[in-house]
């Protein structure tokens, strides 16, 4: 599904270079649950942003469901990525001023998904993730769980086929926490691909291959059993 | 603790320069063009302000039935009530007459045109006034005395000591024996000379003191102390009826049963309710809600732009209250905060009012003396200091509500759902003022272009006027037109009462038609050239015509289109060869013209006949070719060679229309340019809310664009949050713009076509300004990488 080759990013300023990634290869197939692990600044959301697409890297080849999309520019991102991922953040990232369901249905407002399409989408996606009584509420009045629970049928609305979680459980407690990580692993479990960058040993536990990365090089690249 | 306020006010202003010179201009440039507008007003207002007890001082006007359709106030008074207002000491301590025309004043060889009234000497008593030098008993006793103003003095005799010196006026020499403080120039008792009723330099007072049907000059009157001022009006109007004018005067003719009404006007009230005063009181406070509008626009992107700097500090705040600081703690140093930067904006603001204020008096045409008295600085800081205060309310207010335990952990509070309306109302008002004003000031201009350019009824290019010195008798006019006739690039050369629409000087007479009915109308008096030098056509008959009709042809008359109607004649043909007496006199009416523009626009075309008289033909008018810098040299050559102590008066016709207009066009200018400061303010109010708006939104437009959203999807969003602002100003402000513009043009009879075209040039104007306002953000809002959304 997804085929990294010798990605490169590198971060300029005046006078300061910082190789963000250095020479990564990534084959993803589809259905996997891959966790990408590692210390701070090591290039995990560096790397997330380029399987993404909403980065370029600055050298080597990504091909995305066949297609290489290295120097790609913005636009052409972001038509492919319509639909097709899924996003999850750590501090959730909804619109303060959208209601629950506004904010879920945003993610179909780019699409080709007909109008009258998007409402049954909006209403399955909140009834699965158990936020349907708060979808005229604003994320400002739900718990942090909650609002992770929003974020995620956001993030699966669109019905993608890759979703990516940037640190989700970062800004949970521990119980919110591993609910969020029961419902990725059952949506992993229904057919979609996801990858996850995340601090926490425990959770990359959880998935079934973890990346290490150190200093922007895949230091270890293992398959759970 | 107001030091401590006002010493960390100053840190956070020289923290952030770029803020404070942003905050502090904008509200700057609103005070000065406030500052500046309620100058226009006060000066206007306070013209006499250095005269005592003006509410006793008094200005005779008197109206007619006369010809003209409606009665209108006028302060030109016949000069010989001035003996008869005499009588009526019980009610008035003083009376003088106030006659003005322009005299020329000649010291060697240098010849300048001045104000020159002549008074009576109970004038000095009234208008308490104290020579600087001289003695002004003595300039106002003797004939052959005149006093100056301090201004006059300088021009004629630069530092040389003026009193006693020896000036010339129509070849005659008269003594300086005072010089006196120069009056403003908006003051209703302004001269720049001064002499006496018995002055022989009056060449026309034996005329004007004995004719009660020249209204010439103006009369005033002080009321004495606890006298009844209605019982005192009661009296003159008496004296006026009871007058000994000779003729009596018929009861068709009576306006309410008066030859004449007659009122007084206090002088405080000359300005806003006296005749001329032509809508002042609507324009004064027209002018005066401007400022206040300017400021409270200035106002509102202070409200928006400290709003966005109190929520950038919620840090100090939480730490602040969590030291102790009382809400009502954090107010009053806010409060400080903004009266502090009010207080140097105020500073600036009158700074730049000083600097700007000679380049607007000569762009607005305004000579306004008593602008910029310190007196008026007090007043603006305190003005100032409310602006501070009551625009430093709201945030204030936002920093109050800031809740500590969240600012301190470093999540920033967004201002809530009502503030942000509140901003965007603001936002809306400062856009619907400026589209409002904006469309206004361009009905006005174009008004105020529309009646310069009005067809007058005849060619008005090329038209040289010439006003001939006044104590010329009328064969000395004749002989001096013909000369002017004789001149390379005249074509011909007529004479006149007055240059048609210039309304300096009309004339009225009563006439008995052959049906015997009376009628009064409006006559002027020309020679045989005036109508073929303005090229003018008959609609029936004939003109008056040199080739057939002489100077001595006084039965002969011509008629306007309007007079066909008002004589009750069925056609212009068939006034023809019709007959009308005239005092003693038979005329014959020999052609019909078209209406002239003898009247403003506000005004409908008065009947009129136009008939060869002994007298009154005091206006040259030259119809020239070629170059008119040339001809116009030429007749001033002659001018000065013929009349060596008089400066040439000649001027172009549409010079003296456009003098007609200057009321128009300045009120227009001062719109215009009050729009576009209001434009500019609501400009940069909506970039302030841009940047904030852009700002407040970056994640939403990032998560959009994480899901998809193009660039067209983001300028939607951002043009929705914008755009609507200014639809919604329009919505608000163009109809009300359009309500005044009808209501302005209805007061002219004759006015442009102007329909929807200001409107749609305001919103124009405003849309881009707007689009200005905001690209900078909606382009960082475009060039935001979705890849931010991994950086939150």
């Amino acid at each position: 599904m997804l085929k990294l080759r010798n990605i490169r990013k590198v971060h300029r300023t005046s006078d300061i270079e910082t190789h963000a990634l250095d020479g990564v290869d990534l084959d993803i197939e589809a259905g996997e649950y891959l966790a990408i692990t590692g210390p701070s600044g090591c290039g995990k959301s560096t790397l997330l942003g380029i399987l993404g697409l909403l980065d370029s890297p600055s050298e080597g080849e990504y091909w995305f469901e066949g297609q290489n999309v290295a120097g790609w520019n913005e636009s052409r991102l972001n038509q492919l990525r319509r639909g097709r991922i899924g996003f999850i953040f750590q501090s959730f990232n909804l619109i303060d001023e959208l209601t629950v369901a506004e904010n879920v249905a945003l993610a179909l407002e780019y699409g080709d998904v007909p109008a009258r399409e998007r409402k049954q989408r909006v209403d399955e996606a909140m009834a699965k993730l158990g936020v349907s009584h708060r979808a005229s509420h604003r994320p400002s009045q739900l718990s942090g769980g909650q609002q992770q629970r929003v974020a995620i049928a956001r993030a699966l609305v669109s019905r993608p086929s890759l979703l990516l979680a940037d640190e989700p459980t970062g800004n949970l407690d521990s119980a919110h926490g591993d609910e969020v990580m029961r419902l990725l692993r059952d949506i992993n479990a229904e057919g979609t691909t996801l990858i996850m960058v995340t601090h926490s040993p425990t959770h990359a536990a959880q998935a079934s291959r973890t990346l290490r990365l150190l200093d922007g090089r895949v230091l270890v690249d293992a398959v759970a059993v | 603790m107001l030091i401590k306020d006002l010493r960390i006010g100053w840190r956070q202003l020289w923290q952030d320069p770029a803020y404070s010179a942003v905050v502090i201009l904008g509200l700057a440039i609103g005070v000065a063009v406030a500052f500046i507008l309620a100058c226009i007003v006060e000066s206007e207002l306070t013209a006499e302000h250095d005269i005592p007890n003006t509410e006793r001082l008094m200005q005779m006007e008197i109206r007619y039935r006369g010809e003209s359709s409606t009665p209108r106030w006028q302060a030109s008074i016949p000069m010989p009530f001035k003996a008869e207002a005499d009588k009526a000491s019980t009610y008035f301590s003083d009376v003088s007459i106030f006659y003005v025309r322009n005299y020329s004043l000649r010291v060697g060889n240098k010849v300048q045109s001045y104000r020159t009234a002549f008074v009576d000497p109970a004038l000095a008593n009234m208008l308490s006034m104290r020579a600087l030098k001289g003695d002004l008993t003595e300039a106002l006793a003797r004939p052959d005395n005149i006093a100056v103003s301090a201004a006059t003095a300088e021009s004629l005799f630069g530092k040389t000591e003026p009193v006693g010196q020896s000036v010339i006026i129509k070849g005659q020499p008269y003594r300086v024996a005072a010089v006196l403080p120069n009056r403003a120039d908006n003051s209703t008792y302004r001269f720049e000379v001064l002499a006496s009723s018995t002055s022989s330099a009056w060449d026309n007072r034996e005329f004007a003191t004995r004719h009660w049907g020249h209204h010439s000059g103006r009369i005033f009157l002080r009321l004495r102390p606890g006298a009844d001022l209605a019982a005192g009006t009661a009296l003159l109007q008496k004296l006026f009826d009871e007058a000994p004018r000779g003729d009596a005067v018929p009861e068709q003719f009576r306006l309410n049963g008066h030859v004449a009404e007659v009122r007084l006007i206090a002088t405080p009230d000359i300005k806003l309710k006296g005749a001329y005063s032509n809508g002042n009181q609507a324009l004064y406070l027209g002018l005066s809600g401007l400022a206040v509008l300017i400021l409270v626009l200035a106002a509102i992107n202070y409200v928006n732009l400290s709003t966005v700097r109190t929520l950038k500090r919620q840090r100090e705040i939480g730490i602040r209250k969590t030291l102790g600081a009382s809400p009502a703690r954090i107010v009053v140093q806010f409060l400080t905060e903004s009266m502090l930067v009010a207080l140097l904006a105020t500073g600036l603001g009158l700074l730049l009012a000083w600097l700007v204020w000679p380049l607007l008096q000569e762009w607005l045409g305004i000579r306004a003396g008593n602008s910029f008295d310190l007196v008026m600085v007090p007043p603006a800081l305190a003005v100032g200091l409310l602006t501070g205060v009551l625009a430093g309310l709201y945030p204030a207010w936002v920093a109050c509500k800031i809740p500590v335990a969240q600012a301190l952990a470093g999540r920033d509070r967004q201002e809530s759902g009502a503030g942000l309306w509140l901003r965007r109302g603001l936002t809306v008002l400062q856009f619907s003022a400026a589209l409002g004003l904006s469309s206004f000031a361009i009905v006005i201009l174009l008004q105020a272009r529309y009646a310069t350019h009005i067809n007058p009824g005849f060619d008005s290019s090329n038209l040289l006027i010439v006003d001939p010195p006044s104590h010329l008798k009328n064969a000395e006019i004749e002989q001096f037109r013909s000369a002017l006739s004789h001149l390379p690039g005249v074509k011909s050369a007529g004479r006149s009462l007055d240059m048609p629409g210039r309304g300096d000087t009309s004339n009225g007479t009563e006439i008995t038609l052959s049906d015997g009915r009376q009628v009064a109308i409006r006559n002027e008096p020309i020679d045989p050239y005036m109508l073929r030098t303005y090229g003018i056509q008959p609609i029936a008959g004939r003109l008056l015509d040199a080739s057939r009709d002489t100077l001595a042809n006084t039965g002969y008359t011509v008629i306007n289109r309007s007079a066909v109607t008002a004589l009750g004649y069925t056609s212009p043909q068939a006034a023809i060869g019709q007959t009308f007496k005239d005092g003693d006199e038979t005329k014959q009416i020999i052609g019909v013209i078209d209406d002239l523009r003898y009247q403003s626009p506000r005004e409908r075309s008065d009947p009129m006949l136009f008939g060869i008289s002994e007298q009154w033909m005091i206006t040259i008018t030259l119809r020239t070719e070629g170059d008119p810098a040339k001809v116009k040299a030429a007749a001033e050559a002659l001018w000065r060679s013929t009349y060596p102590d008089e400066k040439p008066r000649i001027d172009w016709y549409s010079t003296h229309l456009d003098h007609v207009y200057r009321q128009d066009t300045q009120l227009a200018r001062i719109l215009a340019g009050a729009a576009g400061i209001a434009t500019l303010i609501a400009g940069f109010g909506l970039y302030a809310l841009a940047a904030y708006s852009v700002r407040r939104r970056a994640r939403e437009i990032v998560i959009r664009k994480l899901y998809g959203a193009g660039r067209g999807a983001i300028l939607a969003l951002l043009g929705r949050e914008f755009g609507g602002l200014v639809v919604v100003g329009a919505l608000l402000g163009l109809p009300l713009a359009w309500l005044a513009g009808e209501r302005y043009l209805s007061q002219f009879i004759d006015h442009a076509s102007i329909g929807v075209m200001p409107l749609l040039a305001a919103l124009l104007a405003a849309g881009s300004v707007a689009m200005l306002a905001t690209l900078r953000h909606t382009l960082t809002a475009l060039a935001m990488p979705p890849s931010h959304a991994l950086q939150s």
